[in-house]
């Protein structure tokens, strides 16, 4: 079995005393590309905001390498090489694009980096956040992450409300990031191109998994997936 | 859904145009000119270019980092108690004193900001004006040090750099007090256009959003704190040097909050706004207190009034007002 590089043990987690995840566990290995899916409100987002210290932790270890997390802040974590790319695509409205870029530098990286991913950047830098659309935006999103050099990327809902041809390539930067070996954590409520993309699935139901296994189990699986996550998402 | 084409496309600079180092020139030939169309008045100018200072420190907390107080005067006062003290006592050269003004601003600003930063809002508005209440209470019981309530009389300094005594006039006052402020602004221009500058401004969109990327947040607001703390301090120093007298008032609550109506007024996070809403308060704090001893206050409210709902960025942001609504035209 491959190094395990992220490691959730019995992570009860949530806001104040609310428990939003209840005894997760679940394993990343290196180079792996993980998808979780599941219902609105079943604990995708907090599961990747507990990952980065953003709620409150109950219960349970996190590890990274071996490491514990549980005691570092936020920031520790993503300099230890835990990347974000946030459900609400979080980019500074009042700072330009390459503003924004420069705020998420770290470790040497450089804008070309970026801008190597994503040109439509480049030709947009001087603009304020605030005039970008929804792709660009996510694109921000995605390149300010990278430029934190993580080993781990924890993408939320990154299709969220884009057009099928900006999901469509940015799907193609995914699978060009997992090509570069980073690993992946993907949560989307796009079922179809998640298992497509990811090796392995967790499906989280009330805040607890209920399935997890290869995304192949699941592709075609119909009933499954809707005795998972429901009819419209199994068609 | 949402898509790749956005209609508006902007040619803003990556680094604002207020940004560039041509205002500083503007700032300099404005006191030259300042300097010969009012000789009279170069006391009061002088005091303008101190304030001048002062808001800029303010300037870089919250207009760039976010952070409101209301206890700025607990920086200043240190400087200038330090600053006075240290003529007194121990040597005259006033660049040396203006170090250690900055010296004592940034050692309360660090002090006071490990506390008050790891509060938001209310708490720590409350909590800096506690500070400040306790530096002035401090400075008024510790009458053999201070002076107490009749403060630290008869500072004088020795001429600046050996050659330039300051006169009767204030021409030298005024002129010293300019290089500082000129230094002053090099020193927040560099600073606010530097990742350091740009992680601020983060910080002020959203901390969690920054913490998110890896900054440690709460490092980079002590460190602009006290960094502001040192400039504050500068500021004390200076009216220290040039007035020759420090009183228990540098702590008042009244001069942090003319420092934040100061800055509303002229735009806050641009730097030049401080500089602007600086030299419109006390001219019109100054007309209008000789016209109307009593009711000048009547004039600024009303004038801040009329600032935050026509121009919530500040008069600083009334030229791109003007072209933007001729343009329409």
């Amino acid at each position: 079995m491959a190094e395990a590089l992220l490691e959730l043990n019995g992570v009860v987690a949530g806001y104040g005393e609310t428990h939003i995840i209840r005894n997760i566990s679940l394993s990343v290995s290196k180079g792996e590309r993980l998808a979780i899916i599941g219902r609105n409100g079943v604990g995708k987002t907090t599961t990747l905001a507990t990952i980065m210290g953003q709620t409150r932790q109950h219960a349970g270890r996190i590890n990274l390498r071996g490491e514990p997390l549980d005691r570092l802040r936020t920031h520790e974590r993503t300099r230890l090489g835990i990347g974000i790319v946030p459900q609400t695509r979080d980019i500074f409205p009042s700072l330009s694009v390459e503003e924004n870029l420069i705020a998420g530098l770290r470790n040497g990286s450089s804008l070309d980096e970026a801008y190597d991913l994503f040109p439509r950047l480049k030709e947009r830098r001087h603009n304020g956040g605030r005039q970008l659309s929804g792709g660009e935006q996510q694109m921000l999103s995605i390149a300010r992450a990278l430029l934190g050099r993580p080993e781990i990327i924890l993408l939320d809902e990154p299709l969220e409300g884009l057009a099928p041809v900006i999901c469509e390539m940015l799907m193609d930067v995914f699978k060009k990031l997992a090509a570069r070996g980073h690993t992946m954590v993907l949560v989307e409520q796009h079922v179809g191109l998640a298992l497509k993309f990811a090796d392995r699935v967790v499906v989280l139901d009330q805040g607890k998994i209920v399935f997890e296994g290869l995304s192949a189990d699941l592709v075609g699986n119909a009933s499954r997936l809707d005795q998972y996550i429901g009819l419209s998402a199994a068609n | 859904m949402t898509d790749l084409v956005t209609p508006r496309v902007s040619t803003r600079r990556a680094i604002p145009l207020f940004g560039s180092l041509w205002p500083i020139a503007i700032v300099i030939l404005a006191a030259f000119a300042a300097f010969f169309l009012f000789p009279y008045d170069l006391a009061f100018l002088t005091r303008i270019v101190i304030m001048m200072v002062f808001v800029l420190s303010f300037d870089l907390i919250l207009g760039y980092a976010g952070i409101a107080t209301l206890g700025h005067a607990a920086m200043y006062g240190c400087g200038a108690y330090a600053a006075g003290l240290f003529a007194l006592h121990i040597s005259p050269d006033p660049l040396v004193g203006l170090l250690i003004g900055a010296t004592a601003g940034a050692l309360i600003g660090w002090a006071s900001g490990l506390v008050l930063l790891r509060t938001h809002g209310m708490t720590l508005l409350i909590i800096s004006i506690a500070v400040t209440m306790v530096l002035q209470e401090a400075a008024s019981k510790a009458r053999w040090l201070t002076g107490g309530a009749d403060g630290l009389p008869g500072i004088s300094v020795s001429p600046i750099l050996g050659f330039f005594e300051f006169d009767f006039v204030g021409q030298v006052a005024f002129i010293y007090s300019v290089c500082v402020l000129v230094a002053v602004l090099v020193l927040c221009h560099v600073l606010v256009s530097s990742p350091f500058g740009l992680a601020l401004r983060g910080i002020k969109n959203s901390a969690s959003r920054m913490r998110a990327i890896g900054t440690p947040v709460y490092r980079r607001k002590v460190t602009v704190y006290t960094i502001a703390g040192a400039i504050a301090g500068i500021a004390g120093a200076l009216a220290a040097q040039v007035t020759g007298l420090v009183g228990l008032e540098v702590f008042n609550f009244s001069l942090s909050a003319d420092v934040m109506v100061m800055l509303i007024l002229g735009g806050a996070g641009r730097l030049y706004g401080a500089l602007i809403g600086t030299l419109i308060f006390m001219t019109v704090h100054h007309v209008a207190a000789s016209i109307d001893p009593f009711n000048w206050l009547f004039v600024i409210g009303f004038m801040l009034l009329v600032v935050v709902f026509a121009l919530p960025d500040g008069l600083v942001s009334l030229p791109a007002r003007l072209v933007r609504f001729l343009r329409r035209a």
